[in-house]
């Protein structure tokens, strides 16, 4: 008679490493911008002649990391002024009496690579962007240089270091002759962890900061990259990645910022906000401008589709709170990207706060795709036309920077603004930092695929039911139960020099 | 036929790839959620520079903190003076030692709903004082003087200790009453709450009235599990109330006398701050932490060297191993290049931290930017706050 021989040990050692790799992953996903993430988002990143960002990138793993990165020119122009502007409604733009000054948006990419080896931090300045030169020796300096362009010498620049990548252009619009400025880019970077083959690897490696300068000062703000941490990885669809909590952490469903209030009713009129707390008590001249601090919320949509090259569009809610408990808010809908102060929202200070605090929400529908594409409210797939899809309306990230005034300073041309960034805190709604999605075609709220109907409906193919992925069999289509925020890239193998 | 040795072999062999394949166990500190203890691992006030505090209850219901100054100044064990060297401690002909200290004072903070509430460190913020400068009361004082629904009434902030001074500030979400964290998340008691935010702003003024504005988030402890509302918060480890503390903090910067990649003539100086997650304010204790420090330039070239946080470690980086900074693992003229990552890890306790960035030049004034840490994997140890 055969006896089996157990092996006790054995199987508790294979218990104790199912529950270690259990161990290892997190539910209740969020994106951070404190720990390192497979998807990184600077949403504010600035080259405009007045100022400029330096790039940090670092791989915390062991192991080769490869990340494909995209800029996004965010930030419209004025049509009769020329001003940078957010708003497509054109209320940040000027007014010219007589003449219509609409903000023109257009969501212009521009795509490259890096590679980092094992524990490797890495910069490059955004206006230049960076050149490998292997004769360039360790040094504490960074080198520019003129490259030749096709409108003439473009700026460029060097560092020590290895930089196997080779090359990371200029972000775009930057100038080609440098001495007639006309562009200026003001966007955001957002860098993917992918696999040599260009393929989404969630291999939660890759963090990063952003330190914008005042050009001609050392002023400069500094902010953590966003980070969107990888649980399962991606799906079986090329390129896309998926803010589901499953696949991806997913967005927040709501940020918060706590930052000076807007210009008191008592300050200087030509205060930038409400006065800062303790530059008069430190010796800052403050008489005539009260060192009023102004702050900007830059805010991007979680959404973004390098591939159809399609800007998500958001109604984002404003929710405000002062210290005494006063309550305002109100609505903006924005393209793309939105650089903007809460003054140009229209909010005041009707009771002298010194501090509030508010909250943005993205809340609603929007199709995500077919002919009508963007059409915020939709209450069905058929409202979005030819191979629509409705779905929910793209979360939201952020961060905030103040400009502190003194009276020898220029709001303008930001001459003698100090300046701090701090990044967005992840708000809870209905006791989740995760954001909800919708049911595929009953658009009920949903953080799972379970909690929608068993049978959902193919993304491309959009009339087809369907309850698995195999079931949608037009090329990249995949099965819609919960949708929630989505991110698609060209997959592209990398190639070092 | 699969046999028991073979579906065991093969289970294990599983579980062994999905552990090696799966995320890492991610650290549980936040610097950018709602939390129920925060911590500021850099208070700074002296004659040319303050911190604004800044916390925010981001609940629809009224929240209370319980607060931890930290004093960290050194002093001089002959004249009890605030020292940062014992060349500071002369008396006579007589030099005395500079020796670390840890002074720890509380206070409470109540909050209405939602409300931002900020203070200067160097002048605290008072209850029912009456208005002398922009900021000295609380927004809502209660009483026949209130003007909000809500009341701040128990708010009061002493201003720090001293000035100079350089410490950390700890606040812990507590019943008010008690000024304990509430019980919660116990078998019909209530979920427990992470209510909480902050950031800090130190500024600095030039000659020339510029603001130099360095501005960070606080680190926030989130709950974890349930709580028991006595004097002791477990952090991570067995039986945690609140999430652990991070293995490793993960440090991007420029090293020290590194060039301005922008201006090109500004030279880069970083400042780091670590404080103990583990802190005992009943017995006035603070556990020695060995913190490692493994620095990595852009030629995957590592250094390392070790130091002692004792209660708080507050440094230029090219001072955490050396006083000549132009000899240090961090400064760029050893490392070779201009960007670095330093991964600290703490021996024998977990640390929370904060940096400073800035640059100086000939031609304008010095000036910085303040951001966090990253964070990886979790500490497995607990560790602990214990309050009064």
């Amino acid at each position: 008679m055969r006896v089996q021989k157990r092996i006790p040990w054995l199987m508790s050692l294979g218990v104790v490493l199912a529950a270690m790799a259990l161990w290892g992953t997190r539910a209740g996903a969020d994106v951070t911008s404190d720990r390192p993430g497979s998807v990184v988002i600077w949403p504010k990143v600035i080259a405009d002649g007045t100022r400029d960002t330096i790039i940090s990138l670092t791989n915390t793993s062991n192991s080769q990391a490869y990340a494909h990165c995209e800029y996004i020119q965010g930030s419209g122009r004025c049509s009769n002024s020329n001003n940078f502007c957010s708003l497509p409604d054109g209320s940040d733009c000027p007014v010219i009496p007589g003449i219509d000054n609409e903000c023109i948006i257009t969501w212009q990419t521009g795509d490259f690579d890096v590679v980092l080896t094992r524990q490797q931090p890495t910069i490059w300045r955004v206006s230049t962007g960076r050149v490998e030169n292997l004769l360039m020796g360790q040094g504490i300096q960074c080198v520019d240089f003129f490259e030749a362009g096709p409108n003439g010498p473009v700026l460029r620049q060097s560092c020590p270091g290895l930089f196997l990548i080779g090359n990371v252009p200029p972000a775009p619009n930057q100038p080609d002759d440098p001495t007639v400025f006309t562009g200026g880019f003001r966007g955001e970077l957002r860098c993917f962890q992918v696999a040599m083959d260009g393929s989404l690897f969630g291999g939660n490696a890759l963090k990063g900061e952003a330190t914008i300068e005042t050009l001609g000062s050392n002023q400069i703000s500094e902010y953590n990259s966003v980070n969107v941490l990888s649980d399962q990885g991606p799906g079986l669809v090329d390129g896309l990645v998926e803010l589901n909590g499953v696949n991806y952490n997913a967005c927040p469903g709501a940020v918060d910022l706590s930052h000076y209030a807007p210009r008191r009713p008592t300050s200087p009129v030509s205060a930038a906000g409400a006065s800062d707390l303790v530059a008069a008590e430190l010796g800052a001249p403050c008489a005539t401008s009260g060192c009023g601090v102004r702050t900007e919320f830059t805010l991007v949509p979680c959404r973004a589709d390098f591939v159809a090259e399609e800007a998500a569009s958001v109604s984002a809610a404003f929710q405000v709170w002062d210290e005494f408990e006063s309550f305002f808010s109100r609505e903006q809908d924005f393209d793309c990207w939105a650089s903007l102060s809460l003054d140009t929202l229209g909010f005041t200070n009707v009771n002298g706060a010194t501090f509030q605090h508010s909250r943005v929400t993205s809340s609603g529908t929007i199709c995500v795709a077919g002919t009508n594409v963007g059409l915020r409210g939709c209450g069905s797939d058929a409202a979005c036309g030819l191979g629509g899809v409705c779905g929910p309306a793209s979360g939201i990230l952020a961060v905030l920077e103040e400009f502190h005034q003194n009276d020898n300073s220029n709001l303008a041309t930001l001459a003698g603004l100090g300046t701090a960034a701090a990044n967005a805190h992840l708000a809870e709604v209905n006791g989740s930092l995760e954001r909800r999605g919708r049911c595929r075609g009953t658009l009920t709220l949903c953080t799972t695929d379970a909690q929608c109907p068993a049978t959902g409906l193919c993304r491309k193919a959009s009339t087809t039911p369907c309850t698995t992925d195999a079931q949608c069999t037009t090329a990249g289509d995949f099965c819609d139960h919960c949708i929630n925020d989505e991110m698609q890239i060209d997959t592209v193998p990398i190639v070092i020099p | 036929m699969l046999t028991l040795k073979k579906l065991t072999l093969m289970g294990a062999a599983g579980a062994l790839s999905a552990l090696l394949l799966s995320p890492m166990a991610q650290a549980a500190t936040y610097s950018d959620a709602q939390s129920a203890v925060l911590v500021w691992a850099k208070i700074a006030v002296d004659d040319s520079r303050d911190t604004v505090v800044q916390i925010t209850n981001a609940s629809s219901s009224p929240a209370a903190a319980h607060c931890f100054y930290v004093n960290a100044n050194s002093r001089c064990n002959n004249t009890g003076e605030v020292c940062s060297t014992s060349g500071d401690c002369a008396e006579g002909l007589f030099f005395g030692t500079c020796l670390p200290s840890w002074i720890e004072i509380n206070f409470d903070v109540v909050l209405t709903p939602e409300q931002p509430l900020a203070w200067s460190a160097a002048e605290g913020l008072g209850n029912g004082q009456p208005a002398g400068i922009q900021y000295d009361t609380v927004p809502c004082p209660g009483g026949l003087l209130n003007s909000c629904p809500g009341s701040n009434a128990g708010t009061r902030v002493p201003p720090v200790g001293e000035s100079p001074f350089i410490g950390e500030l700890k606040c812990i979400q507590t019943d008010p009453i008690t000024r304990l964290p509430a019980p919660c998340g116990g078998a019909g008691q209530a979920a427990c709450r992470n209510d909480l935010e902050g950031s800090a702003t130190i500024e600095t003024v030039a000659a020339n009235g510029e603001i130099d504005a360095e501005r960070y988030n606080a680190v926030g402890l989130r709950t974890a599990g349930p709580n028991d509302g006595d004097h002791l918060l477990v952090i991570g480890g067995t039986g945690a109330e609140y999430q652990p503390c991070a293995q490793v903090l993960v440090f991007n910067h420029l090293f020290d006398g590194a060039i301005d990649p922008i201006s090109g003539t500004g030279t880069a100086s970083s400042e780091l701050s670590l404080v103990p997650c583990t802190e005992n304010f009943l017995l006035q204790q603070v556990p020695q932490v060995i913190a490692q420090f493994l620095v990595y330039n852009e030629y995957e070239q590592r250094f390392s060297t070790s130091r002692l946080v004792n209660c708080l470690l507050d440094s230029p980086i090219s001072n955490i191993d050396t006083s000549q900074n132009n000899r240090s693992i961090f400064s760029a003229a050893v490392a070779g290049t201009v960007a670095g990552q330093t991964r600290i890890t703490g021996v024998n306790g977990g640390l929370i931290g904060a940096a400073t960035l800035s640059f100086s030049s000939p031609s304008s004034p010095t000036a910085g930017a303040g951001y966090n840490l990253n964070q990886f994997a979790d500490r497995q140890e607990s560790d602990f706050i214990r309050i009064p």
